[in-house]
């Protein structure tokens, strides 16, 4: 492991030389500090849970932001931390958490692809996706219970792809040596286009997009988030990759595009899912907010396809050392 | 093609503190792996320092919902039975606590519920609420619950009258009752005692006993104590 491998993983004081990220983390912590002056403008009886929400926000950019800020190992197991909790909240709302053999695959599963992710060995967390998919697989038969094997592999494969592969993607980013901002202006982007979602589908309304998915989605909301998202996120894209093909105006106008279009189908894909399960959330975890899965839901989409979409663009990681760990191994 | 059906867990609206305190709490695959390590110590404990011998295996049910009703006199009662138990029950199996002890503080609500895997049992005026929570969760299946239906230990050694509770619980159930008999934990580790002597202990389970007829009202539950109690102290008759 070489100085460079060390600071990139281990070393806050990167972020000192890195002027994007400090003013991207000042931008934040500013949103976030001023955040409390629009409660004044809404209606007394919604205070109460702006303020909570406000609160459980307050602790979301905390556990995220501190992580990125840290190390690029902090970031990769922070994320590692929450594809388990994503997953565990998926398992108990489906009641995949009952076949025991199914739900430990599916967590050494994400483990791996996590510690792929960390060793920076892309074959082995490309390869990673279908042995562990033939594992769950496996998994399934096991027990010698063919009722509901369909079921509980469908599901399983459906959690691994989703809060292991896809929430992994993030990881995998830490494996740049400038991880810090291209991380930040993701997560802000992406939480950023919620609000807008929001906010937009509040105020300008119209037809229901999909009233038996997500009752309270407009066609105005939708639209409206893909046109502030974009004004947002690209110039930001521009800014965080200036001098690199990712930096010229249409890569940044695809890749903002591409974060909202996908977070409002990643928060589709979860609202059929409690849709179908009957559930208002999928969890309890955060306040204000319901679970984790409802926070994090447009990220699942959104990584794997801006990580591919960046690494088609200038590649991610290739010029950091490679099989960190594993290499040592055999 | 049926139609798929899913059961998300049955404590899955409640945070995680809360969980550990409710009678609803089903443990997921990291509380499930540390009871088990748990029930794989105690009954290692169990045999190696009390030789612990086991008759009756043969009326256990092969596959949860069970529940196992047994003579308390001791501390290490639920870890007995726990450890009596074949390993593919021993890891679904849940015991009664007492909540205003167990459950008092969330760091104890925590050790009994992961280490010990115990649901609360209410007293006063909440034991009706939670009996009907327990019997919800019995007729969901999933759990093999160990109940001591007399209450408190018992401070003589000797069994004490069976408190109507169980009838409460089982009555009108279809799941199948154990009845139970723990020889020598009183020897082992008597009320009021801290630490166990290597004292030889035997638990006998009885055939097993089904008030899926029984009618859910007060004389239905007191018929339910005085069939499971007979059993009971049948069991007790086996060697004295």
């Amino acid at each position: 492991m070489t100085d460079r491998d060390v600071a990139r993983l281990f070393d806050p004081r990167v972020l000192l030389g890195e002027p994007t990220t400090l003013w991207l983390l000042g931008g934040a912590v500013a949103l976030l500090a001023i955040a409390p002056l629009a409660f004044l403008i809404a209606p007394k009886s919604l205070q109460p849970e702006l303020w909570q929400r406000w609160r459980t926000w307050l602790v979301i950019a905390a556990v995220t932001l501190g992580p990125i800020a840290l190390g690029a190992a902090a970031t990769i197991l922070s994320v590692a931390v929450l594809g388990l909790l994503c997953y565990r909240e998926f398992a108990r709302a489906t009641g995949l958490f009952r076949n025991r053999l199914t739900s430990a695959t599916v967590a050494l599963a994400i483990g791996l692809t996590f510690f792929a992710a960390i060793d920076n060995y892309y074959a082995f967390f490309v390869a990673l996706f279908p042995l562990s998919v033939g594992a769950i697989a496996l998994a399934g038969v096991l027990p010698d219970r063919p009722d509901g094997f369909i079921q509980r592999t469908a599901l399983a494969t459906l959690a691994y792809g989703l809060f292991g592969s896809g929430l992994a993607h993030l990881a995998f980013f830490a494996n740049n040596y400038d991880y810090r901002a291209l991380l930040i202006w993701l997560l802000v982007a992406t939480e950023l286009n919620d609000i807008f979602a929001f906010t937009a589908g509040k105020v300008i309304g119209g037809r229901k997009f999909v009233p038996r998915t997500s009752p309270n989605k407009t066609l105005g909301g939708a639209v409206g988030a893909v046109v502030l998202t974009s004004a947002t996120a690209m110039p930001l894209a521009m800014w965080v990759f200036a001098g690199t093909v990712a930096g010229q105006w249409y890569h940044a106008l695809v890749l903002a595009v591409m974060i909202s279009v996908l977070g409002q189908c990643g928060d589709l894909l979860l609202s059929s899912v409690k849709r179908d399960l009957g559930l208002k959330d999928l969890g309890t975890l955060l306040p204000g907010h319901g679970g984790l899965l409802d926070r994090c839901d447009s990220l699942v989409l959104v990584a794997p396809a801006v990580f591919h979409y960046i690494g088609y663009l200038h590649g991610i990681g290739g010029d950091e050392t490679q099989r960190l760990f594993s290499a040592g191994l055999f | 093609m049926d139609q798929w059906t899913f059961q998300p867990a049955s404590d899955l609206d409640e945070s995680v503190t809360r969980r550990l305190g409710s009678v609803r709490r089903e443990p997921g695959l990291f509380g499930w792996a540390v009871h088990a390590l748990t029930a794989s110590a105690a009954a290692g404990y169990m045999r190696l320092y009390h030789r612990l011998t086991v008759r009756g295996s043969e009326h256990l049910p092969d596959d949860p919902p069970a529940i196992i009703v047994a003579n308390h006199t001791s501390h290490l009662d639920a870890a007995a039975i726990t450890a009596a138990l074949p390993r593919c029950l021993r890891r679904e199996a849940f015991s009664l606590a007492a909540d205003d002890y167990f459950f008092r503080t969330t760091f104890r609500s925590a050790c009994a519920a992961i280490a010990i895997n115990a649901l609360p049992m209410r007293r006063g005026k909440a034991v009706r609420q939670a009996l009907a929570d327990l019997r919800r969760r019995m007729e969901n299946g999933h759990c093999l619950l160990i109940v001591f239906p007399e209450g408190t230990r018992s401070r003589t050694g000797t069994l004490a009258e069976f408190k109507c509770g169980v009838g409460m619980l089982v009555a009108g159930l279809s799941v199948p009752i154990v009845p139970a008999w723990i020889d020598g934990a009183h020897r082992a580790l008597p009320p009021g005692k801290r630490c166990p002597r290597p004292a030889k202990l035997e638990v006998r389970f009885g055939p097993t006993l089904d008030f899926a007829e029984t009618p859910n009202k007060r004389d239905g539950w007191q018929h339910v104590a005085d069939r499971c109690f007979d059993a009971v102290h049948q069991l007790s008759d086996a060697v004295n």
